[in-house]
Formats: structure tokens, sequence, C-alpha cells
């Protein structure tokens, strides 16, 4: 079904080859855009691809800019979406002051920890274990007259969210084994 | 009948230079997509919604607004140099909302995760953590 679904749509580009990470869940990624992927994976749209490759053109080295999008603790509802713009060299991180993170993300793709997602030329990476309070997402750049962000939709883990879509409440929470 | 005279200083909001040309450029972008009856300006206006209450709302304005909704408070951006862009775009503002953002300074912060307008409300006693809602 994988491969059936991938070459109906044209518009997607081979097995991302300048992929770092081997695992089976690369597979997918080409899939994300067609109508029959499978549920668990992420959407990403194709104004968040183009949103992704217009700002790394902006950046020194665009080929190695992605966009790292992970969960944290915090928020109004417990959990957030916190997206970074990175490159993997790490010489440039985001040009906003959000100090702490910053420092924790140097712009390594860890092979044993990311998934990476590669749309039009675009890249988004989600390491594990954010995945796990992602499955069945669809990340989208959505532009609005008040704003335009990055911003995560249709999460089937999230029992509310705030009214931003920024912060979110999961499912049976202590239930759920992404926590653990 | 006394002429009108414009007091900035009873303007009900603020508007930064930063935001101002935003509105401009939206406007320009949205009045390109139509052949009559142009923007001319924004709404801006709260909704209930959110976790601390209220969010706000934005809007194009039309030539004909103030007919349509008489009851909106009309100001016109003024900066004191004419030239800068934005000066003399209208900005009505809700009859609901008015109360609630007396004395807002909107301005327009652009970042690469995203590009979005600030509204700094003396009214507000309470923020949501991403800034969107807040409560009177």
């Amino acid at each position: 079904v994988t491969q059936t679904s991938a070459s109906d749509n044209t518009q997607l580009p081979p097995s991302s080859t300048n992929n770092p990470t081997d695992s089976p869940t690369t597979n997918s990624t080409t899939t994300t855009t067609t109508t029959n992927h499978n549920p668990d994976d992420l959407t990403i749209t194709a104004s968040c691809a183009a949103r992704i490759r217009q700002l790394a053109s902006l950046r020194p080295n665009p080929d190695s800019v992605y966009l790292r999008l992970y969960v944290d603790a915090g928020g109004c509802s417990g959990f957030q979406y916190k997206f970074l713009l990175l490159t993997e060299d790490g010489t440039t991180t985001s040009t906003d002051n959000s100090d702490d993170e910053a420092e924790e993300e140097d712009g390594t793709i860890d092979p044993e920890e990311d998934i990476v997602y590669t749309i039009d030329g675009a890249r988004l990476v989600v390491d594990q274990t954010s995945l796990e309070l992602l499955r069945g997402s669809t990340i989208d750049y959505v532009q609005e007259m008040i704003r335009s962000s990055f911003a995560v939709v249709n999460n089937p883990q999230s029992e509310s969210a705030c009214g931003c879509g920024s912060s979110f409440a999961v499912k049976k929470f202590e239930a759920n084994p992404a926590l653990d | 009948i006394k002429p009108k005279k414009t007091n900035r200083s009873r303007d009900p909001i603020t508007v930064t230079p930063a935001a101002a040309s935003r509105i401009l450029y939206l406007i320009s972008q949205h009045n390109q997509t139509r052949n009559e009856d142009m923007a001319i300006g924004i709404r801006l206006g709260t909704k209930k919604r959110g976790c601390n209450g209220l969010s706000y709302t934005l809007d194009y304005a039309y030539e004909n607004h103030s007919q349509k909704h008489k009851r909106d408070e009309a100001m016109e951006i003024q900066f004191d140099d004419s030239n800068i862009p934005g000066h003399g775009l209208k900005v009505f503002i809700e009859p609901m909302a008015l109360m609630n953002v007396i004395g807002t300074k909107m301005d327009f912060i652009d970042d690469e995760m995203s590009s979005e307008f600030t509204f700094t409300n003396p009214n507000s006693k309470g923020e949501c953590g991403c800034g969107e809602s807040f409560n009177v």
C-alpha cells in the first residue's frame, strides 16, 4: 500500500537520499501527503513545506536547514508544541531569543532518536518521544490575518487545547505509554 | 458645527509603525483580489475563546464600513510623520470590544517561527501562555 500510494503522487520526491536515518520509518515519509497514508503518521501540508523551504533559503546553507518539532511540558494545558529552525552543522540556531531551547538543540540529527520527514525538499524532524504524542497530527503553516505560524492541528492524542493551539492536554494521561 | 478635530490622546488604541505597515501590506494584498469595495482599514474585535476568556479578532473594513456598523468606534492611525507607511489607515473597533481594548498597544512581531500582531493591553488581568487569550 505504501509503495502504491507513493507512486500515485508525482509531486513527491523519491525516497530521500540525503536522509541520515535508515530506520524503516523513513519509508513512510514519502506517503505523508497522500490520502491513504498510515493514520498513525504525521501529515505535513504543502504550505508547511513551502515555509520551511522559504526560511531555509534565507540561511547561509539552505540544504542543512530543517524544522524540528518537539513536545515540551508547559503551557496552560500541560504540554506545548515547540518549533525550532535548525541547521545540521549547528552553526546557526533560531534567531529569536528563546534562551534555553537554543542551548538544548545544537542541530544534530540523532539517527536513533529522530525521525526525518522529507516533503518537497523540506525537512521536518521529530524525536521518537515527541512523535508518540503527535501521531496522526497534521503539521501546517497557518496563515491568518492576525497571525501566521507553524502549528500542529488535529492531534488525535490531544484531549483539549489552548485557544491558540500551542498547548494541549493528553488523552488518558496516566495510561499513555509515551509518558513512561 | 465645530470642525471635527483629531485628538490623538483620545484614540482608543495605539498602533505601532510595524503593525501599521503590516496592515497596509495585508490590505494591499487583499485588494488585489477585489474589483470594487476596497478595504480601507481593519476592524478589531474580541470574542469569547481560549483558556483565558477573550481573544482578539481582526477583519478587513471596507469603504462603507461606517454605514454597515454604525456603532463601531472609528479612528485613524496617526503618526507624527505622515510619511510612515500606514498613516491614515482606518481602524474600527467593535462596540462590544471597546471597553476591553481601550488603551491597548497593537504591535507586529515578525520572526521565523511566526509573524503575528501582539496586543499590550492595560485592561488584561491575565493571559494565556501564548498571549492569544486574555481576561479583563
